[in-house]
């Protein structure tokens, strides 16, 4: 039994979850764990203030240091290896930021292209819940999935399988987290070491 | 000040401002025939017992006098630092302090702005009752507009009253979200601007000039509103406040319940306090950034005085319209200890992550480990509620 352990443990920490907790490591799809390479950049898709979280969650408590702006720039991203979109709209922020959404969609678009040209891997982070599914967001949530190599959803914003079916439809893995700290640590589980 | 003197310092202190504040409250019931219920201070200090924390009581009227003997006057708790002298924080100028010069910190935690978003007000009366503050001093404010609860949607003349068992549990008064138009000195005019709103701001409902929050940093020759959010951005300088929260409530057609919202130099603090709130609330709030459309919101302008300060709501199934048919204690979706627990643990958060931007460590004893602590809290007479 304690030899089972001891392998089960072993085993763990060659794939590359030595940092990681055993329950955060059985989200992590296989494939994926350890592959995505600094440096980081945290953008939103939507500007919502969801990505100002998930910016002290990855830079503050975890200490990845991302790049970070809620509006980036393409000129911004470039250079980066693996591009963090946290999805969702959000009005106020539109409004802070001075986009309509018509132009948050294209900057979005142009960011987006700029990651694939460059071969960054994208990950794609829903930590807002149910505020952040409006008609809105589905849209700009359908744009950026499909470009991404994982999606990380807090389990509120999928109570309606909308990421299920288009992750599926997408062939996106899909991971469903309890709450965004665990959200961060799957996140962090991902990165090379 | 040991804890026995202290309390009988507290004890002697509430003796005296509850018999000027009866006297003043049954002056008013004599002069308006007798069907006014009490306004200014009594209505706190009939709802809540100060505990061991409590070093201190004041009214907000000893900082501007032109309060003194209104529905607006309410008091203060001062919370002593247990720890002893903490260290001093780097202040930005202010009006009684210099840059760079090292001040003790203290922290405001205001409720009741708004007096119909009672949890925010039943959270403040938990920090009174069982708490301690161990490294900076602490001020809260349970009722900011005492005017607002002197009346309701429902009756112009009176608050409701909420009880979790009825005739046995202790009360509180729900009242009005602006301040009572009978205790004004002026009237609604047809439109109103904040003050401090930038150049295009579109006006807003003449009523909006009672709502406190609307009305800072206040002014002396205006409202009474406009002046009571005068004396309290007296009483943030006077005491070199360094963190400020506001405790609030929303309806769910306004999309703010269970978010956080700060000015954009305050929001790294705010996004850590959500995280936290995670773990300790169970509960996921929203961050949402403020701008200059905020002009006249307490945590807008108080952080223009450099204060980290944050605007904290709750949903309240109620609202807006107050509906008096929802069971506050009972409601399924958004019960009221489950919001009085949140507030409670949003302040911590809130302060422990702006104290480390400040690098200060402050500490809140008493906290309720569960909603059940605090819903057995409500449901309690209010002399065993006293610890």
């Amino acid at each position: 039994m304690k030899r089972t352990v001891y392998l089960i443990l072993t085993l763990l920490f060659v794939l590359g979850f030595g940092s990681t907790s055993a329950q955060t490591a059985a989200l992590i799809p296989p494939q994926l764990a350890g592959i995505f390479e600094a440096p980081g950049f945290i953008t939103s898709a939507g500007q919502t203030s969801d990505a100002a979280i998930v910016k002290v969650l990855v830079n503050t408590r975890l200490k990845l240091n991302f790049g970070y702006d809620i509006a980036a720039k393409p000129q911004a991203v470039s250079g980066a290896k693996t591009l963090v979109l946290v999805l969702g709209a959000s009005n106020k922020g539109l409004g802070a930021a001075g986009l309509s959404i018509e132009q948050e969609t294209e900057r979005v678009k142009v960011v987006l292209a700029l990651a694939k040209s460059e071969h960054m891997r994208i990950i794609a982070m829903h930590t807002g819940g149910t505020a952040r599914r409006g008609e809105s967001s589905n849209a700009i949530i359908a744009l950026c999935v499909p470009y991404a190599d994982v999606a990380i959803v807090v389990e509120g914003g999928n109570n309606d399988g909308f990421f299920t079916d288009l992750c599926a439809k997408e062939k996106v893995p899909l991971v469903m987290v309890p709450s965004i700290a665990e959200a961060g640590n799957v996140l962090k589980g991902l990165m090379a070491k | 000040m040991n804890y026995n003197k202290r309390g009988l310092a507290v004890a002697l202190a509430v003796a005296a401002l509850f018999v000027l504040c009866i006297a003043q409250a049954f002056g008013q019931q004599g002069s308006q025939k007798g069907e006014q219920p009490a306004i200014g201070p009594s209505i706190v200090l009939l709802e809540v017992r100060p505990g061991p924390g409590v070093a201190r009581i004041f009214l907000l009227s000893d900082l501007d006098s032109g309060l003194a003997g209104t529905a607006f006057d309410t008091p203060v708790f001062e919370f002593a630092d247990e720890a002893g002298q903490a260290d001093g924080v780097l202040h930005p100028e202010g009006a009684n302090h210099t840059e760079g010069e090292l001040l003790q910190p203290a922290l405001f935690v205001c409720a009741g702005t708004h007096e119909n978003e009672i949890a925010g007000i039943l959270a403040a009366y938990w920090l009174i009752e069982k708490s301690r503050v161990h490294g900076a001093k602490l001020f809260v404010m349970p009722r900011a507009n005492a005017a607002g609860a002197t009346w309701s949607l429902q009756n112009p003349q009176s608050p409701r009253i909420l009880q979790a068992v009825p005739g046995i549990s202790r009360t509180f008064r729900y009242g009005a979200r602006l301040s009572n138009l009978a205790y004004e000195t002026v009237s609604d005019p047809p439109l109103f601007s904040p003050p401090a709103a930038p150049a295009g701001f579109p006006a807003l409902a003449g009523q909006e000039m009672r709502n406190l929050n609307r009305e800072y940093p206040g002014s002396i020759d205006s409202s009474m509103t406009a002046r009571l959010a005068f004396a309290i951005t007296s009483l943030l300088k006077k005491e070199n406040i360094s963190i400020a929260i506001d405790l609030h409530e929303a309806s769910a057609g306004s999309n703010l319940g269970y978010s956080i919202v700060t000015r954009p130099e305050s929001l790294d603090e705010a996004a850590l306090a959500v995280l936290d709130l995670e773990e300790t609330a169970g509960k996921s709030f929203r961050l949402e950034e403020s701008k200059p459309e905020f002009a006249g919101y307490s945590h807008w302008e108080w952080g223009k005085l450099g204060i980290h300060a944050f605007l904290v709501e709750t949903f309240n199934p109620a609202q807006p319209s107050d509906d008096p048919a929802v069971d506050q204690f009972n409601n399924a979706k958004s019960p009221l200890a489950e919001r009085v627990y949140a507030h409670l643990w949003a302040v911590q958060a809130l302060i422990a992550n702006a104290g480390v931007s400040l690098g200060i460590s402050v500490n809140i004893e008493g906290l309720p480990a569960s909603v059940l602590e605090v819903e057995d809290w409500l449901k309690a007479p209010l002399f065993e509620a006293a610890p």
